[in-house]
């Protein structure tokens, strides 16, 4: 392998450092008082190298990349966990939860490292600047991710030249995937690779800079305090520094003075700041994406891992088993012949990609290529990927040991339920809340934030909904609390959410944003419940998330329907402190812009005009609403330019077309000459219905005042043939249920003054049964159709005008 | 190995011939005849699969390119997807290639046929006409009647050859053959043998030499895969020929090939980045049906491939040249968008409106607003 060499001084742009040979020699070296070594986080390549370093070598200090706010709780470290288990250091800043893990799993360098350590009777320590002193400059939330390494300029060119995808595949051929590699030529490889990182990426970062003086000083320390070598195992990325800052190499930030710290703006104090062990798992590790990401599919790692610790060579047919018997249970086919295909094109690929056996990769590849027999749409869902993923990602959830420190989250929980007098206690009672009350409101925030994360033992079995919002005439809540033995169980589980309940309720809303798909009105119900659970549950991610849902929804109805309830918690809400937030004030923006850009795009048929409507309405009232407020976002023009297109567009269902003519009538923008024009239109019994139950939907205030209108309507009714006025008749009533009684009553009367008849009277029910009635309709039309024989029907105008009704 | 090297190498074509001169469009053997030769020559000591010219990762190397070994790219596309067509190819299953119209899935099946078989031209062309006698072989009545079925009287067709030869054989838009038709591939992939019942003894099978295989192309908006018979779908490996991830590779490929167009056209006219910008970003936009900022709208019926890019591209440099002042500007782009968008739909042209109404407006930048100054033009 000629991994050393792809890539020299001369390759180095722009390098106001350049590259010294005697620093790379330096860091190689593992006979000298520090040794660094290289890992990448989560490598199980790394983990079995730095245990046999430590036996080998016995160094007596061990300092790991870590957060060093962690040392005096390290005893907790050594107690027989389940793992995946995750440091989880948090802090609270002006009302702001913040909080990032330090993941570890079997195979991860760090976990091999200390435990290792500690068994040979070295000292222990974590190194890193805690958290907090960095966070508000590097905000990353997984603090194992290689982030530095994936985002390099230097690794696209690397990849190019060793003819891999990305910085995965690149690590897998460098390291992982050879069948055996000594610790030289790890040492070499490695340092190399994020030593040119390191020069390609000049100027380094601030947070880099600030946790590699306080690393380097620890070293230091260290080195004054015992003997004995020293082992510094770090992010590959930090080894040259830290080499260079100890021995006096130079190094891109290897000083202080690169630090910009005029950027050094007066930081909010940090209140609440903590750390404790949390449970992780798999899937927490496998989802994250992006500069988050770590090391992809940790269940194929575990299984390398496992395969090489036990005496056995490495083999991949244990994952295709797996695989056979995960697509077994989704209930998918695979025939002995598919299995062989699998097989064989995993084997070619991994022989293509000039490898000993087949690796994570080549498994994928073989799956989507003998198995998926259908065009598979660029990022799309397939039954057989989803398979091979869940394998390669692996089940396991890790699981804390008795003894550990109870996570702070079961604390505050317990602490909560105490003050508001809601614990569960034996036996079943209910509690009733008025949601106006203070004292009550903060009680159902707190059920509702035990509600979010699935703690057993507390439901809500009546009350407002907020949803439909049908009745808001009365804010109420009732819950059932009961006592269960999964009480405690389940607060354990939640709290690798977080630390506080609100912090943790708030990222178990978000981690359920990331579950919906293109899907508006659900990302609004997601926000109902944030609203509900208190605002401060409402995180940045989750905003963010919600946001991009309501952009990506593709259904007018269901951007719609997601502005009604922002438009509610926005304008309208009493309870819950939503009303006029900025953040809610940004997303009532984005799903009015939504549903506005949806509604130019709705099709002939949608089906569900009433839904339709009643969007439209949330659309007129935010913009009436908005003018006299501070959300700016909201275009007026813009949104008349739509709603005359849509008006004018022969396309668009009557409804939609009525009820844009009816929003620019009452915004005064349509005259009434305009409404009556638009009216003629839609003479035919089939359109007359539609149309009005859109203009009555969205002017109704305007429309049963307007004589003419009612006037016309009245005449074009008249026109109808018994047959027409049956069949129009459906729509008609539909249209007329916008109006109270009390307003059917205006309009009657506005239409009989206009006609000149001023002796108004309420029409009187008939008591009549439907039988009489069907015969006196049947007997009518006999009489009508007759007449029309004989020619002796009386021409239109001279009609009795209320003869309709 | 089947066959020798050597005796491989004596059929191969080299770049010095006459005849390709005058060809239009010479075959990818014999237009990139140098390339080959010369990675023939470096792998010549590999290992690589019985029949093939070349080891696998040269065929990589000669359809993604190699920089290292002056082998230029002809393609773009993941090196896993490419990996995966290859290996396809070496194991006992055909390669199907679908996709949308344009996606270069011919011109893939053509590089990959000249790479591994030093021979491209084993096509066999699938329409609703296509007969059995398209495919296998036919006779010329003539010789028949006069000499009885024989080696002379035969006429083979492509799936024949490349049996006989051991070489790949392009079955292109296998999907609008009729079904009884495609199903004659099916004893042929999986017993790879060809019964010629009018012979006698020996020469009754033909046996596929190393080396054979068949790559099909199909297009998913015709009629899609669906029909085809699962005996026959189990026989080939599926692989999706995506459009072009990367907005700048896309970008570099409209723009090289456009003007590349237009110099064989004799317009002395070349696109500008910002141009070829705008042109990608909107067509990628109408393509994805999603914004460059995330935001869903609808997509069209009508084929945004880059291919329908680069031919808008080349219709408004000639347009700019001939009728304005040789200068290609964003209208131009509109008024020859008329032509390859929108087609025949009419739902198309209302969704283009809404898009120009609802992202381009919003955009800054000249070029953004002439072209959203000149949407009159798709009325």
């Amino acid at each position: 392998m000629t991994f050393t060499r792809t890539a020299t001084d001369a390759d180095v742009p722009f390098a106001e450092i350049p590259f010294e040979p005697d620093l790379l020699e330096r860091l190689c070296r593992i006979d000298t008082d520090v040794v660094f070594f290289p890992v990448r986080h989560h490598s199980p390549v790394a983990a079995r190298l730095v245990a046999e370093l430590i036996v080998n070598r016995q160094p007596s200090a061990v300092l790991i990349e870590g957060p060093s706010d962690f040392n005096d709780h390290f005893h907790e470290l050594l107690l027989e966990h389940d793992l995946p288990i995750a440091i989880y250091s948090y802090f609270r800043c002006q009302e702001s939860h913040f909080g990032a893990y330090y993941p570890f799993c079997e195979y991860s360098p760090e976990w091999l490292a200390l435990r290792q350590g500690n068994h040979a009777g070295a000292i222990v320590r974590f190194i890193d600047l805690p958290w907090a002193g960095v966070a508000q400059r590097d905000q990353g939330a997984h603090r194992y991710a290689d982030a530095e390494l994936r985002r390099g300029k230097y690794v696209r060119h690397l990849c190019e030249r060793m003819q891999v995808e990305d910085f995965d595949d690149l690590w897998d051929k460098l390291i992982e995937s050879q069948a055996s590699i000594s610790l030289e030529e790890y040492f070499r490889r490695v340092h190399a690779f994020c030593y040119h990182t390191r020069l390609w990426e000049q100027p380094i970062g601030d947070s880099d800079i600030r946790r590699e003086a306080f690393m380097a000083e620890q070293i230091r320390l260290m080195r004054r305090q015992t003997n004995g070598q020293l082992l510094v195992v770090t992010g590959g990325f930090h080894s040259s520094a830290l080499a260079a800052r100890l021995d006096g190499y130079r190094c891109p930030g290897a000083s202080d003075d690169e630090a910009t710290s005029t950027t050094d703006k007066a930081l909010p104090k940090i209140e609440d700041a903590g750390i404790s062990l949390t449970s992780y798992s798999y899937s927490r590790l496998d989802n994250l994406t992006g500069y988050e990401a770590g090391m992809p599919n940790p269940g194929f790692y575990e299984h390398a891992w496992r395969q090489r610790q036990g005496a056995g060579e490495y083999s991949h047919q244990p994952l295709l088993v797996e695989l056979v018997n995960e697509l077994r249970d989704r209930r998918q086919t695979l025939s002995t012949a598919d299995l062989i295909a699998v097989e064989t094109t995993a084997r070619a690929l991994a022989a293509l990609r000039g490898r000993f056996h087949v690796w994570r990769r080549d498994l994928i590849d073989a799956v989507t290529s003998s198995l998926i027999k259908d065009e598979l749409e660029y990022g799309c869902q397939s039954p057989f990927v989803d398979a091979i993923h869940a394998v390669l990602r692996g089940k396991r959830r890790g699981r804390l040991a008795a003894g550990t420190r109870l996570p702070p989250l079961v604390h505050d929980i317990r602490h909560q339920l105490n003050e508001a007098n809601l614990e569960a206690k034996q036996g079943v009672r209910s509690v009733t809340l008025d949601l106006l009350e203070a004292e009550d409101l903060s009680r159902s925030r707190l059920l509702h934030r035990l509600r979010i994360l699935g703690i057993v033992g507390f439901e809500r079995t009546g009350g407002t909904d907020f949803l439909n919002r049908a009745d808001l005439t009365r804010l109420w809540e009732e819950w059932r609390v009961r006592w269960s033995q999964e009480f405690d169980s389940t607060c354990i589980e939640a709290s690798r959410y977080g630390t506080s309940l609100a912090d943790a309720a708030g990222a178990k809303l978000a981690e359920r944003s990331q579950t919906l798909d293109r899907d508006a009105a659900r990302a609004a119900e997601l926000l109902v419940q944030a609203a509900q659970a208190g605002i401060e549950t409402l995180s940045a991610t989750l905003l963010q998330r919600l946001n991009d849902l309501i952009e990506e929804e593709p259904q007018f109805i269901g951007a719609a329907g997601a502005l009604g309830h922002v438009l509610y918690l926005y304008f309208h809400d009493e309870a819950f402190g939503t009303n006029h937030s900025p953040q809610i004030a940004r997303l009532l923006a984005v799903a009015f812009e939504r549903s506005l850009w949806l509604l130019e795009s709705i099709g002939q048929s949608s089906g569900n005009e009433r839904v339709v409507l009643r969007g439209m309405q949330a659309l007129l009232e935010t913009c009436q609403r908005a003018s006299g407020s501070s959300v700016a976002a909201i275009d007026r023009a813009e949104f008349v330019a739509v709603l005359q297109r849509v008006e004018r567009d022969a396309r668009k269902p009557a409804a939609v077309r009525g009820a844009a003519a009816g929003m620019l009538w009452t915004l005064g923008v349509a005259d009434d000459e305009q409404i009556l024009a638009d009216l003629l239109i839609f003479t035919s019994p089939s359109d007359l219905g539609d149309f009005l139950a859109g203009l009555f939907a969205l002017a109704r205030e305007v429309a049963q005042r307007h004589a003419k209108l009612v006037q016309t309507i009245d005449r074009l009714i008249n026109e109808f043939g018994a047959d027409d006025f049956q069949a129009s008749l459906p729509s008609l009533r539909l249209a007329f249920t916008y109006f109270t009684p009390r307003e059917k009553h205006y309009m009657l009367t506005t239409l009989f003054e206009s006609l000149g008849l001023k002796q108004v009277k309420p029409l009187e029910a008939l008591h009549v049964d439907a039988v009489s009635a069907a015969q006196a309709l049947a007997f009518e039309e006999r009489v009508f159709e007759m007449i029309a024989r004989f020619g002796l029907e009386s021409p239109p105008e001279s009609t009795d005008g209320a003869a309709h009704e | 190995m089947a066959k020798k090297n050597s005796e491989i190498a004596k059929a191969l074509p080299t770049g010095t011939d006459d005849r390709t001169k005058l060809q239009q469009r010479p075959a990818a053997e014999y237009q990139y005849a140098d390339e080959l030769a010369a990675l023939r020559a470096r792998t010549a000591s590999e290992p690589r699969p019985p029949g093939w010219v070349l080891p696998p990762h040269a065929v990589l190397s000669f359809v993604l390119g190699d920089e290292a070994s002056g082998v230029s790219p002809k393609f773009v596309g993941r090196r896993s997807f490419l990996e995966r067509c290859i290996v396809s190819l070496a194991t006992n299953r055909g390669l199907m290639l679908i996709g949308e119209p344009g996606t270069a899935k011919s011109y893939l099946s053509e590089l990959l046929a000249a790479a591994i078989s030093g021979d491209s031209t084993l096509t066999i062309q699938g329409s609703a006409g296509t007969t059995e006698d398209n495919i296998r072989y036919s006779w010329n009545y003539a010789l028949l009647v006069s000499e009885g079925p024989s080696d002379r009287s035969l006429v083979p067709a492509p799936l024949h050859l490349g049996m006989k030869s051991g070489k790949l054989v392009r079955f292109e838009e296998i999907t609008r053959c009729p079904l009884e038709i495609q199903d004659v591939l099916l004893s042929i992939l999986s017993d790879r043998v060809m019964a010629v019942p009018e012979f006698q003894g020996d020469q009754r099978m033909l046996f596929a030499q190393a080396g054979f295989n068949v790559i099909a192309t199909a297009n998913t908006r015709d009629r899609g895969v669906n029909e085809m018979s699962a005996a026959l779908k189990r026989r080939f490996n599926f692989e999706t020929v995506a459009p072009i991830a990367e907005i700048s590779q896309e970008m570099e490929l409209v723009q090289r090939e456009s003007n590349k167009l237009l110099s064989r056209a004799g317009v002395p006219v070349s696109l500008t980045t910002e141009i070829t910008e705008l042109l990608v970003t909107v067509f990628r936009e109408l393509r994805q049906g999603k914004t460059t900022t995330g935001k869903g709208m609808e997509q069209l019926s009508a084929v945004l491939s880059t291919a329908e890019a680069v031919s808008t591209a080349a219709a408004a440099g000639i347009h700019a040249y001939y009728y304005d002042n040789g200068t290609v500007r964003p209208q131009h782009l509109v008024q020859h968008m008329v032509g390859t968008v929108l087609k025949d739909n009419p739902d198309d042209l209302k969704k283009v409106q809404h898009y120009f109404e609802h992202v381009i407006k919003k955009r800054s930048g000249d070029h953004w607003n002439q072209f959203y100054e000149a949407r009159h033009e798709l009325l």
